[in-house]
């Protein structure tokens, strides 16, 4: 349960706390859809749930099965992903802990395999992925029922 | 001086490296990114020199050179030192206990969220309401955007002499014109 006093009502943690600035939600809502969606999903999925793992985010983690959870504490020995995977998987971690110092050897790979506007884009969609998980796990979200 | 870690062209001489950067992403993207944002600097509390200690706080998180190389608000503190200031704000008495205890939500929402203390729970239900401790809250998470400016080496200052005062509402007016109008080109 969050530690921060919401009123009562109907709806997930995430509903009634984003609830009390209504606008607000549906914005973050509306940008959280378009990151999610990126690259058709799957890469996003993977991200969101590999960044809840390294945030503790429990509403997050309570969204993906245990396999693949265990598949990615360690991705990059996971045969369970593609070399594309892996890379953004990666990419993922090290722009969550430092942004400034994401390898470029690793941004070229990134770039060799889908391009310059993919790994722009990317980036775009992790900064709202990565977003949402922080206010989750900063207030400590109960996972949707 | 930050230099592009992609294949893509260096902002132009004196231009706009978040202009710039935009100009570069999905538009989609983009224009939601700026919906949330402004939605997010329209929510309470309304204090502006508050909300800019949290947006360099994040700026010095992310060593955004952009972000470390404007100012939204007047205010003699927020000089050249203030960036170094903000990583050792709990015995500067140059903050009042409200703003520590917002810099202390900032801090675990940059770091490991989940390690925001009781204590500094407490302290800031003291200071802010539920609805002000989420518009704080959503404030970070917009701010988060200049990560990809640090990542990618697409962060240069706007003025590598000195912070530059620009106006957050004509900038984010600007910003919200180039994404549509980059969106119907």
């Amino acid at each position: 349960m969050t530690w921060l006093p919401l009123p009562a009502g109907e709806g997930s943690e995430r509903e009634r706390l984003l609830g009390l600035l209504p606008e607000v939600a549906r914005a973050h809502r509306a940008f959280l859809e378009a990151c999610e969606g990126f690259d058709g999903g799957r890469v996003m999925a993977l991200c969101r749930a590999r960044l809840a793992l390294l945030l503790d985010c429990r509403e997050e983690l309570a969204r993906h099965d245990a396999a693949l959870l265990e598949e990615l504490r360690d991705p990059a020995r996971s045969p369970a992903f593609t070399p594309l995977e892996r890379l953004v998987l990666e990419f993922a971690e090290q722009f969550l802990l430092d942004p400034a110092r994401v390898e470029p050897e690793l941004l070229r790979e990134l770039e060799a395999l889908r391009g310059p506007s993919y790994v722009i884009d990317l980036a775009a969609a992790l900064t709202g992925v990565e977003a949402s998980l922080r206010l989750a796990a900063l207030f400590d979200l109960e996972p949707a029922p | 001086m930050s230099s592009p870690k992609i294949s893509v062209p260096p902002p132009p001489p004196g231009g706009d490296a978040a202009l710039y950067l935009n100009s570069l992403t999905d538009g989609e993207l983009t224009r939601r990114y700026l919906a949330f944002y402004a939605t997010a600097q329209a929510a309470p509390p309304q204090d502006p020199a508050l909300v800019e200690l949290l947006r360099l706080r994040n700026g010095v998180a992310q060593s955004c050179e952009y972000c470390l190389s404007v100012r939204l608000v007047d205010d003699e503190r927020f000089d050249r030192t203030l960036p170094e200031r903000l990583l050792r704000f709990e015995g500067d008495d140059g903050f009042s206990p409200r703003e520590k205890a917002a810099l202390r939500l900032a801090e675990a929402f940059l770091t490991l969220p989940r390690s925001l203390s009781a204590e500094a729970r407490r302290e800031l239900l003291a200071h802010f309401t539920p609805t002000e401790i989420v518009g704080l809250a959503v404030r970070l998470a917009a701010f988060l955007v200049n990560k990809p400016r640090a990542a990618l080496g697409i962060d240069a200052p706007l003025d590598p002499a000195g912070p530059v005062r620009i106006d957050p509402a004509a900038a984010l007016d600007r910003f919200q014109r180039e994404a549509e109008s980059s969106a119907d080109g």
